[in-house]
C-alpha cells in the first residue's frame, strides 16, 4: 500500500530469492530503479537466457547449455575415472582446482532419511548405467557430513561387486583450521592420510 | 528468572542448513529436553563448531537462550560415535532413533532418565554385534519411557486379563493386545504369536547391558519388530520418514 503496484511487485519478486528479506528486496528495487534502462534490460535478458538455455547434461547431470556438456565430450579428459558429487556447484569447485582430469556424475542431492530423501531420489541408476569395462575408478566426492557419508557408504555397497577401484576424497584438518577443535573422526582420518614432508 | 546463558550436555539429533553458513540443530539435552539452536558459521570448514555439530555427536555446550531459537555459543565434543557413522546399517538405525526422539519428545520437556537411556543405547549401537535386536529393544523401551508402553497384561478391548505366554493380536491404534474374542470383532489388529508376546514382555524388563545374551527365534523377532514400528508410526500420527530408508537397508543386509 506504500508503493505503486509495479514497485510492490518488484519487491515481492526479489524477496522470494533465498537470503533476501523484505528490507534487502526494497534496497535492491530502489537500486534497480536508479539504473539505466539498458542495464536493467541486460539483467532481465540474462535471467531469461539462463533459464531458457541451461539444463542438465543427460550423461553427467551437470548444468550445461550444450548436450552433452563440454566435460563429457572433451576427448582429452580421462574417461575411465568418474568423480561422483552431490551438486553442480561441486563440479565447479573441483574444476577450479584444475587438478582433476576425469569426468563427473552429479547425484543432485544426498541421502537424507530424516528429510525423506532416499537413494531412489538421486541419480544413482544413471550412474550404474554409465559403468562399463572402460571405467576403472569411481571417486566418491560427497560432502563429509552425515548425509554425504551415508550416500558414500550406500554407493560403496552398491559398486563393490563391480570390481572397480572405489576411492573417497581425503578428509583432515582444513588449512587455517584449529587442531584442538577437530572431531575425533577428522583427526583419525588426518593421521591416516599423513604424508612425508 | 531464566538465565540467558546455560551450560548443558546434549546429543545432536538433527542438523538442517540455515542461511549462507549456519546450521539449525535439534539437540536432546540432559537438562532442557529437546531444543532447537542455531550454530552460526558452523558450515564453514574452519569454524570451531563444524565437527561438533553433526548428528549423533554428544557435546558439552554453552547455549544462549533466544526468543524463538537458542544460539549455540561453544561446543566441546564428548563422543562422536564414529562406528555408527561409518556403518550404513548403524547409521540407518541411529537416524530412526533420532527421528523417534524429536517426534515423541516435546520441546523443553526435560527428562534425564530418557536422555541417559538414549545415550546408553547409542554407546551400545557403536559397539554391538546385533544392532537389529538393540533397535527393537530401544524402540520398545524408549516409547515405554515416554508413556507409550504397549499394554500386554490385559485385553485393550474388553479389559480381560491376558494369560502369561498367551498369543493375541496387537492393535497398534490402542497399543495393546486383544483377546481372542475381541480379535474376531476387530480385524485391524496384527496377530502376534505367543513367542512374540513373551519376547515383548521380556524386553520390557530386560537389562540393556545383558542384551547380547538374549537369543530369540527369527520369526518372533520379526513379528515384534514390525509390530512396534507400526505402533510408533500410528502413535506419532504421521509417517516416520527415516523408516523407509531403514527398511531398504535392512532388506539388503
Amino acid at each position: 500500500m506504500f508503493y505503486a503496484p509495479p514497485m510492490a511487485r518488484l519487491i515481492t519478486e526479489l524477496s522470494r530469492l533465498p537470503g533476501i528479506g523484505p528490507k534487502t528486496a526494497q534496497r535492491l528495487a530502489f537500486y534497480l530503479l536508479g539504473q539505466d534502462k539498458q542495464d536493467v534490460q541486460r539483467l532481465a535478458d540474462s535471467l531469461i537466457e539462463a533459464k531458457e538455455k541451461m539444463s542438465f547434461c543427460p550423461i553427467c547431470g551437470h548444468l550445461t547449455d550444450v548436450h552433452p556438456c563440454s566435460i563429457c565430450t572433451d576427448a582429452s579428459r580421462n574417461a575411465s575415472i568418474i568423480c561422483v558429487v552431490e551438486g553442480p556447484s561441486d563440479v565447479i569447485a573441483l574444476e577450479k582446482t584444475r587438478e582433476f582430469k576425469g569426468r563427473y556424475h552429479v547425484l543432485h542431492g544426498a541421502i537424507s532419511p530424516l528429510d525423506g530423501i532416499g537413494p531412489e531420489d538421486l541419480r544413482i541408476r544413471e550412474l550404474l548405467s554409465r559403468i562399463n569395462d572402460d571405467i576403472k575408478e569411481i571417486i566418491l566426492a560427497t560432502d563429509p557430513n552425515i548425509e554425504g557419508e551415508t550416500t558414500a557408504l550406500y554407493l560403496t555397497k552398491l559398486l563393490r561387486p563391480l570390481n572397480l577401484k572405489i576411492t573417497r576424497l581425503a578428509r583432515g584438518i582444513p588449512v587455517g583450521g584449529d587442531l584442538e577443535y577437530a572431531d575425533e573422526v577428522t583427526l583419525i582420518r588426518a593421521l591416516e592420510g599423513r604424508h612425508e614432508v | 528468572m531464566l538465565l540467558t546463558l546455560y551450560r548443558t550436555e546434549g546429543i545432536i539429533l538433527r542438523v538442517r542448513p540455515f542461511g549462507e553458513a549456519d546450521r539449525i540443530l535439534t539437540i536432546l539435552t540432559r537438562t532442557e529436553g529437546v531444543i532447537e539452536a542455531v550454530a552460526r558459521g558452523a558450515r564453514r570448514p574452519r569454524s570451531r563448531l563444524v565437527g561438533a555439530t553433526l548428528p549423533f555427536t554428544q557435546i558439552q555446550a554453552m547455549i544462549f537462550r533466544g526468543k524463538s531459537l537458542d544460539n549455540l555459543s561453544q561446543a566441546e565434543i564428548v563422543n562422536t560415535f564414529s562406528a555408527i557413522r561409518e556403518d550404513l546399517l548403524r547409521t540407518a538405525y541411529g537416524t530412526y532413533w533420532c527421528e523417534l526422539a524429536y517426534e515423541f519428545m516435546g520441546q523443553r520437556d526435560p527428562n534425564e532418565e530418557v536422555y541417559l537411556f538414549f545415550l546408553a543405547s547409542l554407546l551400545m549401537l557403536d559397539s554391538t554385534d546385533d544392532p537389529g535386536l538393540l533397535s527393537i529393544y530401544f524402540e520398545l523401551r524408549f516409547l515405554a519411557q515416554l508413556g507409550y508402553r504397549p499394554a500386554l497384561d490385559c485385553c485393550c478391548g474388553c479389559g480381560k486379563s491376558m494369560a502369561e505366554g498367551g498369543a493375541g493380536s496387537f492393535l497398534t491404534s490402542s497399543g495393546g493386545l486383544l483377546c481372542s474374542s475381541c480379535t474376531q470383532s476387530n480385524a485391524s489388529g496384527e496377530v502376534l504369536s505367543a513367542a512374540a508376546v513373551g519376547f515383548m514382555r521380556m524386553l520390557l524388563v530386560w537389562d540393556l547391558r545383558k542384551l547380547n545374551v538374549l537369543k530369540l527365534p527369527d520369526t518372533a523377532r520379526l513379528e515384534v519388530k514390525n509390530g512396534i514400528r507400526r505402533f510408533a508410526a500410528e502413535q506419532s500420527g504421521k509417517p516416520l520418514k527415516s523408516l523407509d530408508f531403514l527398511r531398504s537397508i535392512e532388506a539388503h543386509m
